[in-house]
């Protein structure tokens, strides 16, 4: 049945977008969403939990930097079905069979991101700190961190816009919000599904990026009017 | 005579070692692929795609450098493909446009691998020293000789960098496009996902995984050896 609204670009088969379909549907695209937010959150954050200290590690020797960066290098080439068809077995239905891998992806961006703004702080500020009696550990999360704020920010953008796209592979193990619908549409042949879903997913992807960048500019107001 | 009682095993650690140890995951046995033919190719696959996208991606950045809204123009397709899943455009490719699921493959692999090359190829003509340009132009050249024997020479380095990250990107992904029935070495974890035979899919997993791994290492390795004859290169754009 053709209703307006509809857009086709076939002579046969439903349509490829249908205002019909968006709100007769509404309230499984408002749970997908939320899924789907979810799950990125999560692998973001859990990224972000081993990001750090594995950041703050890989600065105190050569070797270590040396050894994370291989590690990131490493776990950044395992294609991401393979990794996720492989926790399948093991956190069945669970998240975590999405969430680990998306982290791992994560993990890799972050890491780079967080070295680079440490190692752009100036040696004397780091001096007059220890001058002050500051401990390593206090240096660190007083003065190392909040001045490598902006450029982790930039990497937590990075790392959240890829996740979401990413999170849409998780459709081919029955999970991933947007990912879930897209496999459904794919197997039932559902145009209108499989469409509205994949534009979702890029719309979702360009709000989470312009949202973190007034975030990244209201945190960090000293920055104001510094390109990014 | 006592007969010894044959334990059936199916425990998951069972399956990984049969199916590494059976002939047939390798070589093929009753029309099913085995891990060469698939490897074959995925390096199929993946070649057409990279010959693609450097033929595409490398004209198309040359072209945008003359362009002054140019350096625009390439981030905002660097960022535009970040955001959207490839997956997505896989199935919507084979279930749309395109119904041959390697032709749609190769379609969104080239897709996808033309940001790294288009942004590392442009960087490094627009890093290119005007006084170069400048010499070159002076001692007669023309716009395409200059092109030609300064500003790309001058750019390899950035282009290697550019051609290595495609390259990489489109091996990990091919692996993505077996569930469109593109073949390669995915299929080994869909088709074991699907018969949940997680002998195959770890198999599979692993030998995805080393040759990804060393497909990265060998890139890197190939890179090095362009920057080192092409001189002292501008850093890489990651």
């Amino acid at each position: 049945m053709r209703l307006p609204g509809d857009f086709h670009f076939e002579k046969q088969g439903d349509p490829w977008l249908s205002w019909h379909y968006i709100t007769s549907n509404a309230h499984t695209i408002l749970s997908a969403t939320r899924t789907h937010v979810t799950l990125t959150l999560e692998a973001v954050l859990l990224g972000l939990l081993f990001a750090i200290p594995m950041a703050a590690v890989a600065r105190q020797r050569p070797w270590l930097r040396t050894l994370v960066t291989n590690l990131c290098t490493a776990l950044y080439a395992v294609p991401s079905l393979a990794f996720i068809v492989a926790l399948v077995k093991v956190f069945q239905l669970s998240s975590l069979t999405v969430v680990i891998p998306l982290a791992s992806y994560s993990l890799v961006i972050l890491v780079r991101n967080i070295l680079t703004g440490l190692d752009e702080i100036d040696g004397e500020v780091v001096d007059a700190a220890r001058g002050m009696g500051m401990s390593n550990v206090l240096i660190f999360i007083k003065i190392r961190l909040p001045i490598a704020v902006p450029t982790i920010i930039a990497g937590v953008r990075l790392a959240v816009v890829s996740t979401i796209e990413l999170v849409v592979i998780g459709g081919y193990v029955g999970q991933g919000g947007y990912g879930q619908q897209i496999f459904q549409g794919f197997a039932a042949n559902s145009h209108t599904q499989l469409m509205t879903y994949l534009v979702l997913t890029v719309l979702l992807a360009l709000v989470a990026d312009a949202v973190l960048l007034v975030v990244q500019r209201l945190i960090t107001p000293w920055r104001r009017g510094v390109a990014t | 005579m006592t007969t010894i009682p044959v334990e059936v095993n199916n425990s998951t650690w069972h399956q990984v070692t049969t199916w590494f140890s059976s002939q047939a995951s390798w070589f093929g046995a009753d029309g099913e692929a085995g891990v060469f033919h698939l490897l074959f190719q995925h390096i199929w696959i993946s070649l057409v795609s990279l010959v693609l996208t450097c033929a595409i991606g490398i004209p198309l950045a040359t072209a945008l450098t003359r362009w002054r809204r140019g350096g625009l123009v390439v981030t905002s397709v660097a960022n535009g493909a970040r955001s959207i899943p490839i997956v997505g455009v896989m199935l919507f490719l084979v279930v749309g446009p395109v119904s041959d699921g390697t032709h749609a493959a190769v379609i969104a692999l080239v897709i996808f691998a033309i940001p790294p090359v288009l942004t590392n190829t442009f960087t490094g003509i627009r890093e290119v020293d005007r006084e170069a340009t400048g010499a070159a132009v002076g001692m007669g050249m023309t716009r395409l000789q200059v092109m030609r024997s300064v500003e790309l020479p001058l750019a390899i380095p950035l282009i290697a960098t550019g051609v290595r990250l495609a390259a990489v990107q489109i091996w990990a992904t091919a692996t993505i496009a077996a569930i469109i029935g593109s073949g390669g070495l995915g299929e080994l974890v869909t088709h074991g996902y699907s018969l949940q035979d997680y002998g195959e899919v770890y198999g599979g997993v692993v030998v995805i995984a080393v040759t990804a791994i060393a497909l990265d290492s060998l890139m890197r390795q190939a890179e090095r050896t362009v920057r080192g004859r092409f001189g002292a290169a501008p850093p890489a754009v990651a």
